[in-house]
């Protein structure tokens, strides 16, 4: 495809300077972690947490090289309230209100406060065969000491149940996106735990699963494992276009894999490849972390899990592709690293390398179009440098250290990114430091609504964060800890 | 076509760019400038920021430029000098400096190198704000002789940048096609944007040709004197005051392949200018992929008979 600017006409764009803060310090609660999932329902922003993910990262064992821990945590994570919430913001009152908390159950440790969820990580609005009218879905995110994770299920935004699930293995914990493609309602699972141990990016079983009717069970398998392929460890995100869905792969050894159908009556449906091997730079692009269609075009943001740095499958540290398909399974480079491929040299047509030329940027998290621009965020690793010991940082990273001193650095460049492009091309940045607020490490969730632009944050950095005084680290309470919520509208509207 | 506004000698890396402006500054109406940097930033300050960072010798051209025109020096005097009056202007755009520059060469015209910004697009927004209709000049080179100049001029350096390396290979590998067809690719589109006269195809062959009516073809598109004595003295590219190196603060300046002192042996190779070989740079017994050949093509570097 030419690398031409297209024809087009978008609104004007948003600038950091648009955006207002609606809420921060995780709506008044620094454990909640990140604003996990996102929608526009009923005139209404619905936003679902995920809480003490820095707290639940350490329960999983992820500590080499980190110290101290970044936040404080307690000997035993069952000690905090992580009991998932949905709230609802109504833009005319610039109110929020919390209108769901997860229930507890007894655990298989015995304890009776064990959350039923623990994260709410997707979010649709949907209507099937036996829906009313649209509803509000939810993907939840169970720990391994409660049952199986479920989809919650909303007709009013304010009384939310469970629908029957999914025939999820047991050690699958979590699902992520909810997609209707050709009379049906898809979802995979993307992250699996045991008494072992846990991962919110890699699940027990890499399948896609459909279902017409979602008061009814019949959830049947819409693809095979891994899509034929084992080493396609999860399918981590969906998307529609071109009648088509799409599913975008995490493959640890080979590289992200994505894939797409026209659906049918018949299940599973027949499935193309569209890239593999991480669009020919393997391993580097593990996963394709989300999709999204602009101008004609599937993008593809990639990454490696984990944040940029796969650090049990010895992946990374790397920072993140964008990269453009379109209906012809052709694809271009957007933002990344030139190379040889099966389609030909690719280049970056946007002239920027990876991770939108920072080695934090580990993927592209989140994209969206609003008012005509693709708005593209992503997650950053560079607020974690303070608590990262010196031998554990790429060479890359050292030298801009040596530069810039970790301080500034941190204060400057610390947060996550967003860019935006009215062409898929030419990108600008909007913020380059978390708006401003270095905790925020990712920016999750892009919600293109009536009233403007919301952008929520993962800003696991709360409650107590570990700050350095006098040569010591201390824990100290932390008032930009905790998810926020951005709404970017033009000033003068 | 505005004749107070620079013009832009564009190329993709190892095309010849100094040869080329070393050319176009032997002619009493131009002035060419070593490689300023400037696309990489919109402001003087953030420019320097990007050399002070930079692994490699990004700024060197612009300070020479500005100790030889501000200073009337090239020494490290003068570089000094010229550092320390672009740190008083770093408010300034660049767009600003480069009209300051301008200025200083008039009734002269502008020749402005750069073997760096065809391979990003925001350097060529940056260039249309500063030249809003702007003329520019594609220099070509055939990819096989830009190939091996640029392979062997790897081997010898630590630094590299990204752009030429294929990132299919743990650890990349220098692979001279990828920044042959992006830059190319790109300044084709670039063109395509703009009124034909507002563009020249230049090919770094003809240039070094040494041969009268290639200037002659060039200065009657930009409308300048034309004569047989002036066509001449161009193909004297080694007369041109900052064809040399400069001085210990600031040596660099040009295209690196103007820096680098290639072997007989290279040449003769980097001469043979092949399509429908083994790639002496590759290990797998490749030859050139199909797109870059197509492109070759449109450039009209086509197969030796």
């Amino acid at each position: 495809m030419d690398s031409l600017a297209e024809d087009i006409n978008p609104g004007p764009p948003l600038s950091e300077s648009d955006f207002d803060l609606t809420c921060l310090n995780g709506f008044g609660d620094g454990l909640n972690s990140y604003a996990h999932s996102a929608t526009w329902f009923n005139g209404k922003l619905y936003v679902g947490t995920t809480r003490g993910n820095l707290a639940g990262l350490r329960l999983a064992g992820r500590r080499k090289g980190i110290q101290p821990w970044p936040i404080e945590c307690p000997a035993d994570i069952y000690d905090l309230d992580r009991r998932a919430q949905i709230w609802e913001y109504t833009v005319e009152t610039d109110t929020w209100t919390m209108v769901f908390r997860s229930p507890t159950v007894h655990g298989s440790n015995g304890r009776d406060d064990v959350p039923s969820y623990i994260g709410l990580r997707g979010m649709a609005v949907i209507q099937t065969e036996k829906d009313p009218h649209p509803c509000l879905y939810v993907s939840a995110w169970s720990p391994h000491t409660a049952h199986s994770p479920d989809i919650l299920r909303s007709e009013d935004g304010r009384h939310f149940e469970p629908i029957a699930r999914p025939p999820f293995g047991p050690a699958v914990r979590t699902c992520r996106t909810l997609k209707q493609f050709s009379g049906r309602v898809h979802l995979s699972p993307t992250g699996s735990g045991t008494s072992k141990g846990f991962t919110q990016d890699l699940s027990s079983e890499a399948i896609i699963y459909a279902n017409h009717d979602l008061t009814s069970s019949d959830w049947r398998a819409a693809s095979p494992e891994g899509f034929g392929n084992l080493d396609n460890a999860t399918v981590f995100e969906m998307a529609t276009f071109n009648d088509h869905l799409y599913g975008g792969t995490v493959n640890p050894n080979a590289g992200s894999e994505l894939w797409k159908t026209r659906g049918g009556d018949s299940l599973p449906y027949t499935w193309e490849k569209v890239y593999d091997r991480g669009a020919g730079r393997g391993q580097l692009n593990e996963a394709t972390t989300a999709l999204c269609e602009f101008n004609g075009a599937l993008y593809a943001g990639c990454g490696i899990i984990n944040g940029g740095y796969h650090y049990a499958a010895g992946i990374g540290p790397a920072s993140a592709e964008l990269i453009r398909v379109w209906p012809d399974d052709s694809w271009d480079l957007i933002v990344g690293e030139p190379r040889m491929t099966d389609q030909g040299p690719k280049y970056p047509l946007s002239g920027i390398g990876p991770g939108f030329d920072s080695i934090f940027n580990g993927y592209i998290w989140r994209m969206c179009v609003h008012d005509g621009w693709l708005y593209v965020g992503t997650f950053s690793w560079a607020n974690l440098l303070p608590y990262i010991l010196v031998p554990s940082w790429p060479p890359d990273v050292q030298t801009l250290i040596e530069h810039w001193g970790e301080d500034a650095l941190v204060q400057n460049h610390g947060g996550a990114e967003i860019w935006r492009s009215a062409d898929g091309i030419n990108f600008e940045p909007v913020t380059r430091n978390g708006f401003g607020n270095h905790f925020n490490w990712g920016f999750r969730n892009l919600v293109s609504t009536p009233h403007g632009l919301f952008i929520t944050t993962a800003n696991p950095f709360g409650p107590k964060v570990a700050v350095k005084r006098h040569g010591e680290w201390v824990y100290e309470p932390n008032p930009r800890g905790g998810c926020e919520v951005w709404l970017g509208r033009q000033q003068s509207a | 076509m505005n004749l107070s506004s620079p013009i832009w000698l564009l190329s993709a890396p190892f095309s010849g760019s100094a040869w080329a402006a070393g050319c176009l500054h032997q002619h009493p109406q131009l002035f060419a400038l070593p490689q300023l940097d400037l696309l990489l930033a919109d402001t003087v300050g953030d420019a320097l920021k990007v050399f002070e960072l930079g692994q490699g010798t990004h700024g060197q051209g612009l300070r020479r430029a500005v100790a030889y025109l501000i200073f009337e020096r090239q020494d490290d005097h003068g570089i000094t000098q010229a550092n320390n009056w672009l740190t008083q202007r770093a408010d300034w755009t660049c767009k600003r400096l480069i009209e300051e520059l301008a200025q200083a060469v008039a009734p002269r015209r502008l020749v402005i190198p750069d073997d760096d910004a065809a391979l990003r697009p925001v350097a060529y927004k940056r260039l249309v704000e500063i030249s809003p209709t702007p003329t520019l000049l594609h220099l070509t080179r055939h990819p096989w002789s830009q190939g091996v100049l640029l392979h062997q001029w790897s081997r010898e350096h630590v630094f590299i940048p990204l752009d030429y390396k294929d990132h299919s290979f743990i650890p990349p590998l220098v692979e001279p096609q990828l920044p042959w067809f992006a830059a190319n690719q790109n300044l084709m589109s670039w063109r395509r944007q703009w009124p034909e006269r507002q563009s020249l195809q230049l090919s770094s062959e003809d240039v070094e040709s040494g041969e009268s009516h290639v200037w002659q073809t060039l200065c009657q598109w930009l409308d300048i004197d034309s004569s047989t004595d002036i066509a001449q003295a161009m193909s004297h590219p080694q007369n041109w005051l900052f064809a040399h190196p400069g001085p210990t603060l600031a040596p660099a300046g040009l295209d690196a392949e103007a820096q680098t002192k290639f072997s007989g042996k290279t040449l003769a190779l980097a001469d043979q200018l092949h399509l429908d070989t083994v790639l002496p740079w590759r290990t797998d017994g490749q030859g050139f992929d199909a797109q870059v050949l197509e492109l070759a093509r449109q450039l009209g570097y086509a197969q030796r008979a």
